[in-house]
């Protein structure tokens, strides 16, 4: 992975303060996905992570690693370009 | 998600490169698309040429792709044949504001009821990353190797001067107030501006150390302040800062249809 | 009724009996009047004109209209007819019906505003970049202005194409007695629109053969079509799937292709038994057509082969109506473009009279050329 990416994963870790257990559900379309790590950036408490991802044509894209830490906010959604992110509450589903 | 209606999603996904903020900033539209209950066959949305003129392929709405700089000439003829429709117009900065210069300042010299979004990238991204009128001064772009002499349009001046009665700016790190600001020129009578700042990290940020989307919107964001925050500093605290929110707003000015239909029952009128 | 009105009055009114009812233009001379009796006509009947900034605005905008289902047009001259070229290209490529009308003044650039001239044959047939379809029309007599510019709106409706409709600045500024048709005199065209609530888009094959121009649907109609510039595919998406590209275009210029003998128009005087024909358009066949008369009453055979459809241009008639034997003088106020085609219809070498100075051409200098030896 690059340098950006690798030190915007540490940088993440650093948001995770405490998890809020909103019971968040973050599913990312690997159809629309572009791996372009928005969202990542974007989220303020550090719920998402670029990882490896053999399968993708950049070999890492986004994923949900610490779903705990999700509010529900909805930044990923909104700065997503390719309208790849949903997140949703596990009962339900809200948007 | 009910804005997805809005959006051919046969379509997706789309053509833009991964992090380009083009694909933010159509989210943006078509939530306020959505707020606003409009329905997609009352929409005429119509774009120029360019990555941003790229997006009528994704609009469920009545759509054209039109030529480079024109496409508020093809709205106005759009809006003045069916008054009582919405009429979008997605521009970038070279479209709209260099070949599209003329029909930007006439349009918003007429106040005609067109709601224009001018996706500024600072740059001819499609084409290879030329200089646009937006161009950082001293950047490198295709066209200028050893950097730009040019200064730039302040669009939201230009469109004051020009006499578009609702113009404002946004960036596209900020999409929740991206979505608000244009949900707000979409209820507006008259013509409408909102520019939305942008990145090209492909063929602009590349030549200039910004060569990746994360390391150009952290750049963005050291650029945009707030207009209230913005008037607390002093013009040297502000430097070349971008300047974000609603700047004019005049709801008095008659829009073009209403004076045309006046025009129509004079004529009615006379023998 | 009779009025007594310059052609390019004419030209308006007959746009309004053709129902059309959004002007979009730009001043220049000598098409201003048209310009200027449209801004008068069009609220009467609750259309809309609008002065745009710029000759290629009003193109876009007159195209703009069109889209939403109004019969739209626009006029200008040389330079800006140069300047339209790149909408008309639009206009072919997205398959709108569009009227331009080009009153034709002394060229090239600003070339000479107040005098007439016939320069912008080939500009009308190819002043767009590409390979596209286009219909171009060159009435010559009042009465004959009024109904061909009713028949520019229906094949534009019909065809889904540009028509450009050419005259000059003698034809648009000189006041004459319009004998005006009356409305049971001539049709009216209107686009096909698809029928509505279809669970489709792909609108420009549908139930399109060979010849037919596209069902496009209009804006607003309740479907969320596609208008592109670029080259497309049967739904209007862009492409560049060589197989699409063929496909459509085939079908695009097959539109006209295919029905040029319903497009073409042509008078013949006398022409059958003639030993020398003059092929002449717009006011320079007015003048041929008192040459002729004049030279018959001299004992010559002469004849008037006059194109009323320029483009797409009457090779076949030409063939059909003019023999080897026969001597052909093409008469225009060019250097000799409508003779270029009349060459290669004919497959041999005529004579050209030629005039590029502004000023008519005379019917006795028509005569004196029918009497000079070959």
């Amino acid at each position: 992975m690059s340098n950006v990416i690798e030190e915007l994963n540490l940088e993440i870790r650093t948001r995770r303060k405490k998890p809020y257990n909103k019971g968040a559900k973050i599913i990312i379309n690997p159809e629309l996905c572009k791996s372009c790590a928005l969202c990542v950036f974007v989220c303020p408490t550090g719920v998402l992570e670029m990882v490896e991802n053999k399968r993708n044509i950049y070999n890492y894209s986004a994923e949900a690693v610490a779903p705990e830490y999700c509010t529900l906010c909805q930044f990923c959604v909104y700065q997503c370009p390719d309208f790849a992110i949903v997140v949703e509450k596990e009962e339900g589903g809200e948007k | 998600m009910s804005y997805m209606d809005y959006v051919r999603q046969f379509k997706l996904p789309h053509s833009w490169c991964p992090g380009c903020g083009i694909g933010a900033i159509m989210q943006a539209i078509v939530r306020a698309f959505d707020a606003l209950g409009w329905k997609p066959e009352d929409i005429a949305f119509i774009t120029g040429i360019g990555c941003s003129g790229r997006m009528s392929t994704y609009i469920n709405a009545n759509t054209m792709h039109t030529t480079h700089g024109r496409p508020l000439a093809f709205a106005t003829g759009v809006k003045l044949a069916r008054p009582d429709k919405h009429v979008v117009v997605v521009s970038g900065d070279g479209d709209a504001l260099a070949i599209g210069g003329n029909h930007f300042i006439h349009a918003a010299r007429r106040n005609i009821d067109i709601k224009l979004i001018i996706i500024n990238n600072s740059v001819y991204g499609m084409t290879g990353g030329q200089v646009s009128p937006t161009t950082p001064q001293l950047f490198r772009t295709q066209t200028t190797p050893y950097g730009n002499i040019e200064p730039n349009f302040d669009v939201v001046k230009l469109a004051i001067g020009a006499g578009a009665t609702f113009v404002a700016r946004e960036s596209v790190t900020r999409p929740r107030n991206l979505e608000k600001l244009i949900e707000k020129s979409f209820q507006h009578k008259g013509f409408s501006v909102v520019e939305a700042i942008s990145n090209c990290h492909i063929n602009l940020g590349r030549r200039n150390k910004l060569k990746d989307q994360i390391t150009m919107l952290r750049w963005i964001n050291d650029r945009i302040i707030p207009k209230n925050v913005a008037a607390k500093k002093s013009p040297e605290e502000l430097g070349d800062k971008i300047v974000l929110g609603l700047f004019h707003e005049d709801n008095e000015r008659k829009e073009y249809n209403e004076l045309y239909e006046e025009i129509i029952l004079k004529a009615r009128g006379e023998k | 009724m009779r009025k007594v009105m310059p052609g390019n009055e004419t030209i308006a009114h007959a746009a309004i009996a053709a129902g059309c009812r959004f002007y979009a233009g730009y001043p220049i001379t000598p098409s201003s009047e048209l310009a200027a009796a449209m801004s008068y006509l069009l609220p009467r009947v609750g259309g809309k004109f609008i002065q745009m900034e710029d000759e290629i605005a009003s193109m876009a905008a007159a195209i703009g209209a069109s889209i939403t289902g109004e019969k739209a047009m626009t006029a200008t001259s040389g330079p800006g007819f140069s300047l339209k070229q790149e909408h008309i290209g639009l206009a072919c490529m997205m398959e709108v019906p569009v009227v331009i009308v080009n009153v034709m003044r002394g060229g090239p650039s600003t070339g000479l505003p107040t005098h007439p001239a016939q320069g912008d044959v080939m500009q009308a047939r190819w002043g767009t970049h590409g390979d596209h379809p286009i219909i171009a029309i060159a009435p010559a007599f009042p009465r004959e202005i009024y109904l061909e510019t009713i028949r520019a709106f229906n094949l534009a409706e019909q065809y889904r194409n540009p028509v450009i409709l050419l005259i000059d600045e003698i034809l648009g500024h000189t006041y004459e007695v319009v004998d005006i048709p009356e409305p049971g005199e001539y049709d009216i065209i209107n686009r096909k629109l698809p029928p509505k609530g279809l669970d489709r888009l792909d609108f420009y094959t549908y139930e399109r053969k060979e010849g037919d121009p596209p069902l496009l649907p209009n804006f607003f109609m309740g479907y969320k079509f596609h208008f592109e510039s670029l080259a497309h595919d049967e739904m209007g998406f862009p492409t560049t799937d060589p197989e699409k590209v063929d496909r459509i275009t085939a079908l695009r210029e097959a539109k006209i292709e295919k029905n040029k003998e319903k497009i073409w128009k042509n008078h013949l005087l006398m022409v059958e038994d003639a030993d020398v024909v003059v092929i002449a358009f717009g006011s320079v066949a007015r003048s041929a057509m008192v040459a002729v008369e004049m030279a018959r009453k001299e004992g010559i055979k002469a004849g008037l082969f006059r194109p009323i459809t320029l483009w797409p241009f009457p090779d076949d008639p030409l063939r059909k109506a003019i023999s080897e034997k026969q001597r052909v003088i093409v008469a225009e106020m060019n250097l000799g473009q409508v003779k270029l085609e009349v060459e290669r219809a004919l497959r041999r070498e005529v004579e050209g009279l030629n005039k590029v100075n502004g000023i008519p051409i005379s019917p006795v200098e028509i005569l004196e050329r029918l009497k000079e030896e070959k």
